[in-house]
């Protein structure tokens, strides 16, 4: 397979974590877009790994230790979710928005 | 076969990410999710990185989605959250996501690379000896982290009248 | 290079091991001493004990550093740089840290609960920190990024009682992780590129792409890795989230975000840019003259960073005019001042960095006094408002005459080192060819004097509505009063700028 056709399905899921993000309707939905995201950049890595051999095992090492950071990420992330949960009853981002100018 | 196997992943992955966004309820979205991991999974097995592989198997789908199901269950969403998408926004998005799509494979690939002209990717061994060689630092590193997440997850998840027991949410 | 032997290498990261230990020694004080105890008085000593546990490791590590800091640099575990810039940025990290950990014991609206939590995640985002600014590899400056970043949603996420905090600390990991997943994207781009994670051999690929005529390929990494670093430097488009963090999150929290974590972003920031574009840099070197012939790449780039650093100036100055909460409005003010060290970035040259290092110090000092302003009048009163200040000036004089130099070193009157670094960045602007942006900033200087004024006015040139029972906090005046005669002091001190060119010429040359 041509390295492009890795990049592409990289792209548009990156795009389709980026959306998630954007549309803000649950929490939940806005953290399964950040591990979207951080999907597809492995899948850059690891492709880019397999074309660039002079590299050795730095993409995969890479894509290892996103693995190890996006699990701590969504313990704490997760973890402030639910304790927003317990003060607003509520997840939709747009509801918890109380500090204005 | 590699290629029928590549198409197949790929559409796969692509085609539960879509599902992710357009379930209505959490559980379902979450499930889709993971079935996207798996078929990621799936492509870095073809790459030819079965370790990498197994770690997104059981980090992801056992650790973090695991995660997100709980955190899921314990919120009760589906009482609280009707969740509207509109079909006008989704047309819009899939336009705009295939445009940036085509700029990030126009802008970062250029090399047309095959495959099978490049050499086997390392052995598991030589993963193993660069961890604890030239990665050794960040791996240890890595460790603080997660004690850090571990410390900062628990104290955000105590009652706010400081006893020591979990919220009872 | 002579090969180090194992030990040497870790003679070279003791600093680091010092802070690895401090953090773990914390968390298990907590465990092994009078648990059960929990009345208040146990607790506040808890409290304590744990605070000068990890403020006698911060200095431990702060003695290292400053001993590491006269060594040649060198390359340890394959990808951590010991240079003395990065050491310079450690230092900052660290005694930054170490004023945050003084403000939160003197604070006295702080709860007892999870004191020594709070040091131990400060000591953790020490760390994350001091990785950051000593790699030129992608993978070690994401590790550190994240380290630092979750340890800081963690801590603004703390105060459990507050609304205010649990909003505050989701709005900062939504986007704070957004962020860093956008600039993990743009590096695997990068990586792409060149087959490489190191900063210092993509340098390479990058002038033959853009030499080529690839500048997409580059381009886009670089736009994506800007999202990354605009994020936690909160500057313009991507500062919208920095006042409302500031003000939910407890006083000394929001200290350690405005200053330790814009900090050591900035240093990771100019590091990576240096080693990125300094073979397309057009600038003197003083043994060969002029390097590079300029590229329509490289001008792109600097005027995307001037207009950046124009529109975050802008968009700060103009929302602290109207803000009453002195925490809001110090987050507004913070935005402007990323705007202001932008515009030495923007120069892209080594004069303009050192320009934006030697402000980022200025800043460091100006920005600590002025959150402490915050805390010591909020010790006093209760409360965070603007008008909790009226009168407030003569039945605290010192903290009030340290305030008043606070302010006018931020908005940059004579004679203090806000005027004197702001003057110096206006100067590389204006012989960078930037000449609209020095002017620009200072119009936007005579537009924050409005708002800094308003708080001198509150202190001294109104009358208190009730008398209210004066707190001796006399550990907190002093510090403050060290902060302000340091404010004043840097204008008349050119070791600091030989710091910044010292730092600078590791990256360059």
């Amino acid at each position: 397979m041509p390295l492009e056709a890795y990049l592409a399905v990289a792209a548009v899921l990156f795009v389709i974590g980026l959306t998630m993000v954007a549309s803000r309707r649950n929490l939940v939905y806005v953290l399964m877009g950040l591990e979207l995201i951080l999907n597809a950049a492995n899948l850059n890595l690891v492709a880019f790994n397999r074309f660039h051999p002079e590299s050795h095992v730095d993409g995969q090492m890479t894509a290892l230790f996103v693995i190890i950071l996006a699990a701590a990420e969504a313990a704490i992330a997760l973890a402030i979710v639910l304790n927003a949960y317990s003060h607003f009853e509520t997840i939709r981002p747009d509801d918890i928005d109380t500090m204005k100018d | 076969m590699a290629t029928a196997l590549f198409y197949l992943f790929g559409a796969g992955a692509l085609f539960s990410a879509a599902n992710v966004v357009f379930r209505r309820q959490a559980v379902p979205a979450a499930i889709w999710l993971v079935t996207c991991f798996f078929f990621l999974a799936g492509e870095f097995l073809l790459l030819g990185f079965p370790f990498l592989a197994a770690i997104q198997i059981m980090v992801y789908v056992g650790a973090i989605m695991v995660l997100f199901l709980f955190v899921i269950m314990l919120l009760d969403l589906q009482a609280h959250q009707p969740i509207q998408s509109q079909f006008r926004h989704s047309i819009g998005g899939a336009l705009a996501l295939v445009l940036v799509a085509l700029a990030f494979v126009a802008a970062s690939g250029g090399q047309a690379l095959e495959a099978e002209n490049q050499p086997a990717a390392p052995e598991i061994s030589a993963l193993v000896e660069a961890l604890f060689t030239r990665y050794l630092l960040p791996f240890e590193v890595t460790s603080v982290v997660l004690v850090a997440a571990i410390v900062g997850a628990l104290t955000l998840g105590r009652s706010p009248g400081g006893s020591d027991h979990p919220a009872k949410s | 290079m002579p090969e180090l032997t194992y030990f040497e290498h870790l003679s070279y990261i003791l600093p680091e091991v010092a802070v690895t230990l401090g953090l773990c020694l914390v968390l298990c004080w907590e465990m092994f001493s009078r648990r059960q105890d929990r009345t208040a008085e146990a607790r506040r000593a808890r409290g304590m004990e744990t605070g000068i546990l990890s403020l006698g490791f911060l200095a431990i590590a702060g003695v290292l550093l400053l001993i590491r800091f006269s060594w040649n640099p060198a390359t340890v575990f394959g990808m951590v740089e010991v240079d003395r810039f990065g050491t310079m940025f450690k230092l900052f990290i660290t005694s930054a840290v170490a004023v945050v950990i003084g403000f939160d014991l003197m604070d006295r609206r702080a709860q007892d609960d999870g004191r020594s939590e709070t040091y131990f995640l400060l000591l953790t985002a020490v760390l994350g920190s001091y990785f950051l600014v000593s790699s030129y590899n992608f993978l070690l400056i994401y590790l550190g990024l994240e380290t630092l970043g979750l340890a800081s949603y963690a801590l603004s996420g703390m105060h459990k009682r507050g609304r205010a905090s649990a909003e505050a600390a989701l709005k900062y990991v939504v986007y704070g992780a957004l962020a860093s997943g956008i600039m993990l994207f743009g590096a695997s781009l990068l990586y792409g590129l060149s087959g490489t994670l190191q900063v210092d051999e993509m340098a390479g690929h990058i002038v033959t792409a853009v030499r080529e005529g690839r500048s997409v390929q580059v381009a886009l990494p670089t736009l994506l890795i800007l999202v990354g670093f605009g994020f936690k430097l909160s500057f313009f488009p991507f500062h919208w989230w920095a006042p409302d963090v500031y003000e939910g999150v407890p006083t000394p929290i929001a200290t350690f975000l405005a200053v330790g974590s814009k900090g050591v972003a900035l240093a990771a920031f100019l590091r990576v840019l240096a080693m990125a574009f300094a073979g397309i840099m057009v600038f003197d070197d003083p043994s060969v003259g002029i390097l590079n012939e300029p590229t329509p790449f490289l001008a792109n780039l600097g005027g995307t960073l001037a207009i950046i650093s124009a529109a975050t100036m802008l968009v700060g100055n103009l929302a602290a005019l109207r803000q009453t909460n002195l925490k809001r409005l110090l987050a507004y003010s913070s935005i402007a001042h990323a705007g202001y060290i932008m515009m030495g970035v923007a120069v892209l040259k080594p004069s303009g960095f050192e320009a934006a290092t030697l402000y980022t110090f200025i800043y460091y000092f100006m920005n600590l006094g002025a959150f402490g302003m915050v805390l010591y009048f909020a010790n006093q009163t209760g409360s965070e408002d603007i008008g909790s200040l009226k009168g407030m000036g003569y039945s605290h004089p010192w903290a009030g005459v340290a305030t008043i130099v606070f302010l006018a070193s931020l908005t940059g009157l004579p004679p203090t080192a806000g005027f004197a670094g702001k003057w110096i960045l206006m100067m590389e602007a204006w012989d960078g060819g930037l000449g609209w942006l020095a002017l620009w900033t200072g119009l936007m200087s005579v537009v924050s004097l409005f708002f800094y004024f308003r708080i001198a006015k509150m202190l001294f040139l109104r009358q208190a509505d009730q008398e209210i029972a004066v707190v001796r906090t006399p550990i907190l005046s002093g510090m403050l009063v060290v902060l302000a005669v340091f404010s004043v002091v840097f204008l008349y001190f050119d070791p600091l700028l030989d710091l910044a060119k010292t730092g600078i010429n590791d990256l360059f040359y």
